[in-house]
């Protein structure tokens, strides 16, 4: 899937993004303003997009000076259903997330000792401009005293269920506290880049991790 | 008339770090309150933030879902912003109002007690948190 776009996952047309702005509005929005919100389409192609769904009775259009103004028809039978799937795409990262922490308790086994593993996001997913074919980039860092058996089931099983719930390669790099201290000490390249983008979601914040490193120096 | 502003997707990803950012502060200063009674710089400082993250939030969410935010200073406006988005626009605005209330006492009055910066915090984490479900990555 993408994970900067996930609504492609259900709908990879214009009508699914018109839909999606128009879920989180209650306000009349014009075509224009809906393709400037959905960062997608021409206006006049968003209008045509728009108007396929008047046609279909989930979107309502009224005239307000010269401007049609376009909003969800919440009484339409499908809107639930419509609203329910653009909640879930606009929550896709999180719950990647949370089976990345699900799959981490489940190998890890004792809460203490998982709560003790950072885990952040970082690449092209956590920038927002993934790709359909983006690999799901995260930084696990793991106490020194973890056994090597324990951190590569971790490793292995948060590795096969990201790929089970996106569809998407998960790339993983894992280091132990003592190497990634290493790694910011020597002025390895990564670090900056974890510095500038990674997003911790689990444990502790990696960029509280490489002050404390740097400051430790 | 509320003035109401264009948001760009750039903008909302910097208003969505800010409030993280804010939000992170409060509740850092939250911790260093070293009486639960009577009133504090450090209550002061982590009720301001909080105030701070809540704004930065809920222009961060009207950015994402309307593509605008009401102009800094429009208190009035953004709550009412606020209010027309889904889901949950109703409680955010809610909880904004809450925010703001206090926004001016806590500028230009005296230090503010540890019972009304924990509250405005835990306002302010539902603001923050809340952005998730506009699918908003700070």
């Amino acid at each position: 899937m993408n994970l900067s776009d996930p609504i492609r996952s259900v709908s990879t047309t214009l009508e699914g993004k018109a839909l999606r702005v128009l879920a989180h509005s209650t306000e009349p929005l014009t075509g224009a303003s809906v393709a400037r919100i959905a960062g997608a389409g021409s206006a006049p192609g968003m209008r045509l997009a728009l108007a396929r769904l008047v046609s279909d009775g989930t979107v309502q259009t009224r005239r307000v000076g010269a401007a049609d103004t376009y909003t969800a028809n919440r009484r339409h039978i499908m809107w639930p259903v419509i609203e329910s799937v653009v909640y879930a795409a606009d929550m896709a990262l999180s719950r990647v997330e949370a089976v990345v922490i699900e799959s981490l308790g489940e190998s890890i086994g004792d809460p203490i000792q998982a709560a003790q593993v950072s885990i952040s996001l970082f690449g092209s997913v956590a920038r927002g401009d993934s790709t359909l074919e983006s690999d799901v980039d995260l930084l696990i860092v793991f106490p020194t005293t973890f056994a090597d058996d324990l951190v590569q089931n971790a490793i292995d099983g948060v590795s096969v269920a990201v790929t089970q719930s996106t569809g998407n390669p998960c790339n993983i790099y894992a280091a132990t506290s003592e190497r990634f201290t290493q790694l910011v000490t020597s002025g390895d390249a990564m670090v900056s880049s974890w510095d500038r983008e990674a997003r911790t979601f689990h444990g502790p914040d990696v960029r509280r991790m490489i002050r404390d490193a740097r400051g430790n120096v | 008339m509320a003035r109401i502003v264009d948001v760009n997707p750039a903008l909302v990803r910097q208003r969505a770090g800010a409030a993280s950012e804010f939000l992170q502060v409060a509740e850092e200063r939250l911790e260093f309150i070293r009486a639960e009674s009577g009133e504090s710089a450090e209550a002061q400082v982590a009720a301001s933030n909080a105030i701070a993250a809540g704004i930065s939030a809920a222009d961060a969410i009207c950015g994402k879902a309307l593509g605008r935010r009401a102009n800094d200073g429009d208190h009035r406006g953004a709550v009412e912003l606020l209010d027309s988005v889904k889901p949950g626009g109703s409680k955010l605005a809610l909880r904004l109002s809450k925010l703001l209330s206090d926004k001016s006492q806590l500028q230009y009055g005296g230090y503010c007690s540890a019972a009304v910066a924990r509250s405005l915090a835990r306002e302010a984490r539902k603001l923050v948190e809340a952005m998730n479900e506009f699918g908003i990555r700070s």
